[in-house]
């Protein structure tokens, strides 16, 4: 990793929803560790990771914000959604129960962040074929009835897991590339060139000893 | 990162912010002393037994150690730290902490026999709850834990123990929940490590039985850390029991709540506390946009088990259950003001971090030093509970918002829904406008070439009107003839026929009359044919009269002519004859000459008005000499060709004339042959009857010569008979001739 205190030009803030036990906090540590987290304490309240990836030559910091999936929860972690640029969306393909709740998490997604959030669906866990619950073409269709991305994912084995979250992030930089999303604007979960840090070498941490603390 | 730590782990709070807080621990020390000897004497009014005044006494010494202790721990850590000295002061630290440590094994050791005496006369130490509250601060040997939680929480004896068999019979519906988060609860302790192993099981048990137990409060994720580190202490039931307890006693249950709105309280008051006491930093949290939430959530949802070792939460533990909430809040304080430094200096991120990773070792080595800052913060109840009254209103109003926040956009997306149905039908209506202006565009053209129709028909109509008015007149006409044919008609229908039959007789009559008046004019025709082939000759007559008689005219107007012109030289030889004579008499009568050559003058003029006259009736007559010859000549002409068909004719009848002559003599030949015919006829007929008369005379004749045979016959049989049979044969024999004879007769008679 490249040292200096602006080896990125763009924060993205991603926020994780969905509910309990679908992998949300895996999904995160897979992606900012590479690894796969076997125990890994459920989230209390909200959880925090970063990652640094690059997109069309940019530098681009992701925020990520991994939320506790219990119902009662969501009075804490609303408050989490306020200016998120990306929302992964996260239902586990072996239970039917949390594609269901889709349509309630997609209510708050789409109530709590601004237009121009980007909403990534994921259907976590497809290492576990055969216990599928949930076909791909019926979550194919609802997400492109609700205008999503898509994706299925294994935290475990890591497959899809980048693609969910870069993808993510190019559909973003690109709607600020075609300016549909504007930067100025107060929550548009993107910022540009970071203000100058008070303390350099604590930005400048590489990505792969920042994620979540499961 | 650990070094950094170690830095800052003796007391380097910066002193301006100590004092508001850390002014009072002096007066506060001999209070505690003061306290535990007043709560001491009325035990011993109180003790009945002899052994408590020698516990007491023990007790007191044990105090004055810990005081000491705490002296020396106070020292130790009122030792300034100078930026330079940072990695003996990480040593120093070490030795400290194991300094503490090995007073914590000293007076662990002391503390071994107060909780065990303790335990022994709990009935009499509880209402000592000031003394209770130090000696929990001081730590809580970890044989006695369990027990002692118990025992502080008064629930050795519980009901809610005999509830937990009951619980753990039923299904609650919260099961499924629990057993998702029962492997992700401590899943790197030894105890509940084993999946569906004893540990996993009796976790499991109790949050069921508690979900039974509070149906508000059901399942929440957090309290399965707490349970698990009550779990550690004590089994099933006793854990139930505490859990009940503190759920209640200490509001836990408030926060667990689905609508956690304890929790955000618990946020807005550490939030207050931050400020208030740590102003520096909440300043710094403001600036980078860090939400009391993002770290302290965890802290009061499972009451630190998360975010330290087992070790601190176990001690951590004792106090929340021997003080409550105000531990954890005296906690989160004193986490953040021994944190304060390392967290000026970082951003959003860093700061997140440092609660999520460095924060769990940083208190590792040495959890008294916390527990020991903790004890020291001060804050006073009354502006809690102001916080607390504020933020319920707050709350209620955020509340009132909230739900006129969703109303409007339930209001919105109705709005929106309406827009997107307005749209649609505008949409639809443009299509419609455009479709309008097409028809209308083409009902122009049509209209266009309608009126050109119209146009046209107009004329017709005027045409039909025309005819129309002609065909009114008809009409008219017609009903004229109808009425009278009406009152005809209005008559039966026998009369109807009667009329019918008189019309046809009529029509016959008419026919006939026709045919008369055509037989009449082919009559008259004949006779035209007939007048004209006679008139000719009878013009021609007249003409050739009245052509006699122009010429006699003619000469009548000659000698009229002859005459008058011998009447002029008469008249100009007498006017020769005056004029010599007036030459004669010359100018002695020159005016009674004047006179008479007026006279003559006058006569004169008479004499050429009349010879005027005279020319005027010779040229009419001319004209009528003209017109008479003229007619002559067509007279003449008509002449001509009567005469010529007169010729024509004529030779037509002796042609016809000839004809009848030749058939005059084929009918006299005719006639002579028929003559000839009929006397050839008479002569044959004469003929006829000759033979007839010879053949009648011969008929006779041979009726005679029969008759005569027939008599001979007789006489011959007569004479056969007599004769007998001599000459019968010579007699057959004859009639055979005979009758031969006879038969020849009538050939003959065929000739």
């Amino acid at each position: 990793m490249a040292a200096g205190p602006y080896n990125y030009s763009y924060i993205f803030k991603y926020i994780i929803i969905g509910d309990m036990g679908v992998g949300k906090s895996c999904l995160l540590h897979q992606f900012t560790e590479k690894k796969f987290m076997a125990d890994c304490p459920h989230t209390i309240g909200v959880e925090f990771g970063t990652r640094i990836i690059e997109v069309a030559g940019q530098k681009i910091k992701l925020q990520i914000w991994d939320t506790a999936g219990q119902e009662r929860f969501r009075a804490v972690t609303r408050s989490y959604y306020r200016g998120a640029a990306g929302a992964l969306m996260v239902y586990d393909i072996t239970r039917r129960s949390t594609y269901n709740h889709l349509s309630s998490w997609l209510t708050d997604a789409r109530n709590l962040t601004n237009p121009n959030t980007v909403i990534f669906l994921i259907g976590n866990k497809c290492d576990l074929d055969a216990q599928r619950d949930v076909t791909f073409e019926e979550a194919k269709q609802f997400a492109e009835e609700n205008g999503l991305m898509f994706l299925e994912c294994s935290a475990k084995t890591g497959e899809n897991v980048e693609d969910a979250f870069l993808d993510t992030a190019k559909k973003i930089y690109q709607n600020i590339q075609d300016g549909s999303l504007d930067l100025n604007a107060a929550e548009s979960g993107v910022q540009h060139k970071p203000a100058t840090p008070r303390n350099p070498l604590n930005t400048d941490t590489p990505p792969n000893k920042e994620g979540c603390a499961c | 990162m650990e070094t950094s730590n170690d830095d800052i782990l003796p007391p380097s709070t910066p002193p301006t912010s100590r004092p508001s807080y850390t002014s009072t621990p002096n007066p506060s020390k001999p209070q505690k002393v003061n306290n535990n000897d007043e709560e001491a004497p009325p035990k011993a009014k109180n003790g009945k037994m002899p052994t408590e005044e020698e516990l007491l006494a023990k007790l007191e010494a044990a105090n004055r150690m810990l005081e000491e202790d705490e002296k020396s721990f106070n020292s130790l850590s009122a030792v300034p730290v100078t930026p330079g000295h940072s990695r003996k002061g990480s040593g120093s630290s070490v030795i400290s902490s194991t300094s503490t440590n090995s007073h914590y094994s000293n007076s662990n050791e002391t503390l071994w026999d107060v909780w065990g005496r303790l335990v022994n006369d709990w009935d009499t130490v509880r209402k000592r709850t000031g003394y209770l509250k130090e000696l929990v601060r001081k730590g809580i040997p970890s044989h006695f834990r369990g027990l002692a939680w118990q025992y502080l929480l008064n629930v050795h004896d519980s009901p809610s123990k005999h509830l937990y068999v009951e619980y753990l019979k039923k299904t609650s519906p919260f099961e499924k929940l629990i057993r998702r988060d029962i492997a992700r609860t401590f899943p790197d302790h030894e105890f509940f490590k084993e999946k569906d192993g004893l540990g996993q099981e009796s976790l499991f048990n109790v949050m069921k039985a508690y979900s039974l137990h509070d149906r508000e409060v059901g399942y929440c994720q957090g309290s399965g850390f707490i349970v698990g580190l009550l779990l550690m202490q004590m089994p099933e039931e006793e854990t139930f029991a505490v859990l009940v307890k503190i759920m209640v006693d200490y509001r836990l249950r408030e926060l667990f709540k689905p609508s956690m709105a304890e929790l955000g309280l618990c946020m807005f008051k550490l939030e207050c506390l931050i400020q208030e006491l740590l102003p520096e930093l909440y300043v710094h949290f403001n600036a980078q946009n860090f939400y009391t939430s993002m770290y302290a959530s965890s802290w009061f949802l499972t009451l630190y088990t998360t975010s330290f070792p087992l070790a601190i939460a176990c001690r951590i533990m004792d106090l929340f259950i021997s003080e409550g909430m105000d531990a954890i809040f005296r906690l989160a304080i004193a986490i953040l003001q021994s944190s304060q430094e390392d967290l000026l200096s970082l951003d959003m991120e860093g700061m997140l971090r440092y609660f999520q990773k460095d924060l769990r070792t940083k208190y590792e080595s040495d959890p008294e030093q916390l527990l020991q800052i903790s004890y020291q913060v001060k804050y006073s109840q009354k502006k809690l509970k102001k916080l607390e009254k504020e933020y319920t209103a707050l709350k209620s109003k955020e509340n009132e918002e909230q739900i006129e926040l969703r109303r409007l956009r339930t209001e919105n997306n109705l709005l929106r829904q309406r827009i997107e149905c307005l749209e649609k039908e505008s949409a639809s209506l443009a299509d419609r406008l455009i479709q309008d202006q097409v028809n209308r565009a083409q009902e122009a053209e049509i209209t266009y070439a309608l009126k050109n129709e119209l146009a046209m028909t107009k004329q017709k109509l005027c045409d039909l009107t025309k005819k129309y008015e002609e065909a009114d007149v008809l009409i008219c006409e017609v009903k004229e003839r109808t009425s009278s044919y009406e009152n005809a008609c209005n008559l039966t229908e026998d009369a109807a026929t009667t009329l019918i039959q008189q019309l046809q007789e009529e029509l016959i009559a008419v026919r006939l009359r026709e045919t008369e008046t055509n037989t009449l004019i082919k009559e008259l025709k004949l006779k035209i044919s007939e007048l004209e082939d006679r008139a000719p000759s009878n013009d021609i007559q007249q003409l050739q009269e009245e052509l006699i008689a122009v010429k006699l005219r003619e000469a009548e107007a000659n000698l009229s002519l002859k005459e008058l012109r011998q009447r002029v030289i008469e008249l100009e030889s007498y006017w020769e004859s005056h004029m010599e004579r007036m030459q004669s008499l010359n100018s002695p009568k020159e005016k009674s000459s004047k006179q008479e050559v007026r006279q003559l003058q006058e006569e004169t003029m008479t004499i050429k008005l009349r010879e005027a006259q005279t020319l005027v009736n010779l040229k009419e007559m001319k004209q009528k000499v003209m017109e008479l010859e003229t007619q002559n000549q067509i007279c003449t002409n008509q002449m001509r060709r009567m005469g010529d068909e007169n010729k024509s004719i004529k030779t037509e009848m002796e042609a016809v004339a000839e004809h009848e002559k030749d058939l005059n003599n084929t009918i006299k030949d005719l006639k002579r042959k028929i003559d000839d015919l009929e006397s050839q006829k008479r002569e044959e007929s004469m003929m006829f009857r000759i033979r007839e008369a010879e053949k009648d005379q011969m008929l006779g004749s041979l009726k005679q010569t029969i008759a005569s045979l027939e008599i001979e016959k007789a006489e011959l049989l007569t004479t056969g008979q007599l004769l007998n049979k001599e000459g019968n044969q010579d007699l057959t024999n004859k009639i055979y001739d005979l009758q031969e004879e006879v038969g020849q007769f009538p050939k003959l008679l065929g000739l």
